[in-house]
């Protein structure tokens, strides 16, 4: 098989473009497709990175909220939370701040309920480190629960509103005190 | 004395068992007719129909824990005492004014207080008026048009009467004439009424509003808060002195045990009780819970402390 001026002509254009097409995917790929050496830093920015963003999202969520409550309007701060979580019902920042708003509003059975069911979803709220924390608070709540159970059990009270409160304390007490470390 | 042939006495024995077998069913339908019958009075909320939706799959899951045939009776509030004392119910739901009133005049057992919304078996009655409105304060309210709830609703008109009362507003010199609307669905009109303009200021229960922001009904942005009221029991499960003890004993724990995931089978549906009815589950209460309804129905001269 012999090849003519023009065959060479076509093999020599089709391998340039090939080099080229290469050349062009290794330039615009993606970083993380790019063999590269994965270290154990960029993983730590990459987890600091959505952190952050995280934070700033649910800032952005949850700051009408916060600014109604920072302005003392605690309970139309409740009910625009109310709103809020039809969009995002699981949402365990929304949980706690709802914890937040019933304990300024005096409602301690019901707080005790909402931050156990934000920590149970995420452990940051009792993190001491962590931006997010809610350690204090969440002391405070369970100090004045503790003076609600025991009132009501002297009262010889019983029933599943006080089971569930006393649940709820416990296990808040308990991921504060933290595991084997 | 002659005695039957043995196939004679044979065919005998049959037709006596035919007889019984067809007399079983029969017997059985008397005794289901015989069954005890109890009725519950359940206060009408918004509409007749809605609550007998909302409370059918209840009564059915007493009935079925109980073993005693429950009917559910939707009362008006109006006539709830008259009906009550005439002995047409002996367990009744009401909101907790009524039970007080039914407690002082008939020594009404609080059996279960109703646990929904953000507080539990506790909410309260707010003032709202629309953002844009300029009234921010309860020293706004003065001259303006306010409008009540059902003038029986402890979070819907009692609690915010009281409140302006204690806050130096008489409702009945203060206020440019307060009114109350019409007909169902008074709650949700109050709050629409002050969105399109047709109040000032209205008295609503905090509960109706969660709802209303939790159903996208309303968006909490458009209204102000100007005050609210302090937490109170609201929804209330209670039995005449007349009743049954062991069945009151019964219905209680049936209550306080009910679950999110009980079911009842009702018109060929299978429903969720506590879904149906609207409530997250219920709770024993103490009577004393409700001294805060007594001392704000004693401070606006409302049932059963009134006196003219």
């Amino acid at each position: 098989m012999s090849f003519d001026r023009y065959d060479k002509t076509l093999l020599m254009l089709s391998g340039l473009l090939i080099a080229a097409a290469c050349a062009l995917l290794i330039v615009s790929a993606p970083h993380d497709m790019i063999p590269t050496t994965v270290g154990k830093s960029d993983r730590t920015l990459a987890k600091a990175l959505a952190h952050q963003a995280r934070l700033a999202l649910l800032e952005r969520i949850y700051g009408p909220v916060e600014a109604l409550a920072a302005n003392g309007h605690v309970q139309d701060a409740l009910l625009k939370l109310e709103e809020i979580s039809r969009s995002y019902p699981g949402e365990p920042y929304g949980m706690v701040l709802k914890g937040d708003l019933l304990f300024r509003l005096g409602a301690i059975e019901e707080a005790a309920a909402r931050y156990a069911d934000g920590v149970k979803r995420q452990g940051d709220y009792v993190d001491r480190t962590s931006p997010l924390s809610r350690r204090q608070r969440i002391e405070q709540v369970i100090q004045r629960a503790m003076g609600v159970i025991a009132s009501r059990q002297a009262a010889g009270e019983s029933g599943p509103g006080l089971s569930s409160l006393v649940r709820n304390i416990n296990y808040l007490r308990s991921r504060l005190a933290g595991g084997c470390e | 004395m002659t005695i039957a042939p043995f196939s004679q006495l044979c065919s005998r024995f049959k037709s006596l068992i035919c007889l019984a077998v067809c007399a079983a069913p029969l017997i059985t339908g008397c005794d289901d007719r015989h069954k005890p019958v109890v009725k519950i009075g359940y206060m009408i909320c918004n509409s007749e129909s809605e609550t007998l939706q909302r409370f059918l799959p209840l009564t059915r899951y007493l009935s079925d824990r109980t073993g005693i045939e429950f009917i559910a009776v939707p009362v008006d509030t109006q006539d709830f005492e008259r009906r009550f004392k005439a002995g047409e119910f002996a367990f009744t739901h009401t909101n907790s004014l009524l039970y007080v009133i039914l407690r002082e005049k008939y020594q009404l057992a609080p059996l279960a207080a109703e646990r929904r919304g953000n507080f539990g078996v506790r909410t309260a009655g707010v003032l709202i008026s629309r953002k844009d409105s300029g009234i921010t304060s309860l020293a706004h309210v003065r001259g303006r048009k306010v409008a009540f709830g059902p003038m029986l609703a402890p979070t819907g008109y009692l609690a915010e009467y009281d409140l302006l009362l204690r806050s130096g507003i008489d409702p009945e010199k203060d206020l440019a004439p307060y009114t109350i609307p019409s007909g169902s669905f008074k709650h949700e009109k109050l709050v629409y009424g002050v969105l399109y303009g047709q109040y000032d200021v209205a008295a609503t229960p905090l509960l109706d509003l969660e709802v209303m922001a939790r159903e996208g009904k309303i968006t909490p942005d458009d209204f102000t808060i100007i005050a609210q009221t302090e937490l109170i029991p609201y929804c209330t499960v209670g039995a005449a002195p007349s009743a049954d003890p062991q069945l009151i004993a019964k219905v209680q724990q049936a209550l306080v045990e009910l679950k999110e995931s009980n079911t009842v089978e009702l018109n060929g549906e299978r429903l969720k009780v506590l879904k149906s009815s609207w409530v997250d589950g219920f709770e024993p209460i103490a009577d004393s819970a409700y001294d805060p309804i007594r001392a704000m129905a004693r401070r606006t001269n409302m049932p059963p402390y009134q006196k003219y």
